[in-house]
């Protein structure tokens, strides 16, 4: 019997598409709209299904006004579906409103290796857990020097921003090269600023930080937690 | 009676490509599509929470556990 796989939520419904012989139609989930895939099995974790499914989400983003991209995996039945939609409808609903007409921009800082800069993130080696809550905040309120400069650069174009912590510190194995990954950047823009946004960053591409985009707004989903 | 200069049309808006150079190498754009994917977007599966909780749900429950034998237990004498 085939399942839902749910690719992004969106605030209306859509004509089917067919992206990387992937058929994806729109139901109604409460007041939600769900993407989805009829699927006999969930995809496994490989580049090709990431990226396959990335061209997905990236081809409902084109159509659609207001998204959300659903997380890697979530292969459910409808009743669950319209469970777990109806619990979080408010938080989903605020959010469509949040990045209708608006993309993501992915800044990533990556540090020299420890000892090589003043500047570095704080490490979670913690006893207790009010250190590690506490190591973990200071961790996530963690920036590098030229993420301050930048953000003050694109100030005016950014309508919301995301932190994420280190993954190093979440205990990540992000490596490259010499370089660790330090806390991410995700910033909330129009989408008919991300020219403008390429201009305000240009100083600051350089070989320890990426900024990539625009994507849809993968890190502007509600927050599971709250 | 010569005729006015020809009004200068407005540039074209940027090509649509424009944007996709923001990304600039394929290596980032294999970080973005696991970064993406896998760590961002909204959750629907319940054992996903729990998955992506990892070490910090370890965290909260047993800081809740050790919160808890703090009252269970009778301080030391």
């Amino acid at each position: 019997m085939s399942q839902l796989y749910v690719l992004a939520l969106t605030s209306q419904k859509y004509p089917s598409l067919t992206v990387d012989g992937r058929r994806i139609e729109f139901i109604e989930v409460g007041n939600v709209v769900a993407a989805i895939e009829r699927r006999a099995a969930p995809p496994a974790v490989s580049e090709i299904e990431l990226r396959s499914q990335h061209d997905a989400v990236n081809a409902l983003f084109s159509q659609a006004d207001a998204l959300l991209p659903v997380r890697f995996g979530a292969w459910i039945d409808e009743p669950e579906l319209s469970n777990v939609v109806l619990r979080q409808q408010e938080k989903i609903l605020e959010s469509l409103e949040l990045v209708r007409r608006r993309v993501q921009m992915t800044v990533r800082f990556l540090a020299p290796p420890a000892g090589e800069r003043e500047d570095q993130p704080p490490r979670l080696h913690p006893e207790t857990g009010t250190e590690y809550l506490r190591a973990r905040r200071n961790a996530q309120q963690w920036m590098p020097d030229e993420a301050m400069a930048l953000k003050t650069a694109v100030r005016d174009l950014v309508v919301a921003e995301r932190i994420s912590p280190s993954s190093e510190d979440r205990g990540g194995s992000f490596h490259r090269a010499s370089l660790r990954q330090v806390p991410s950047l995700y910033h909330l823009i129009a989408r008919d600023a991300v020219a403008a946004y390429g201009t305000a960053t240009l100083p600051f591409r350089t070989a320890t930080i990426t900024i990539s985009g625009p994507w849809p707004p993968f890190a502007f989903a509600p927050d599971p937690w709250l | 009676m010569p005729r006015p200069p020809a009004r200068a049309l407005p540039p074209p808006p940027p090509p649509r490509a424009e944007m996709a150079t923001l990304v600039p190498s394929q290596e980032t754009s294999l970080t973005d599509v696991i970064d993406n994917l896998l760590n961002r977007g909204v959750v629907l599966n319940a054992d996903l929470i729990l998955a992506l909780a990892d070490v910090d749900l370890v965290y909260v429950r047993l800081s809740a556990l050790l919160c808890a034998a703090d009252r269970i237990f009778p301080p030391p004498r």
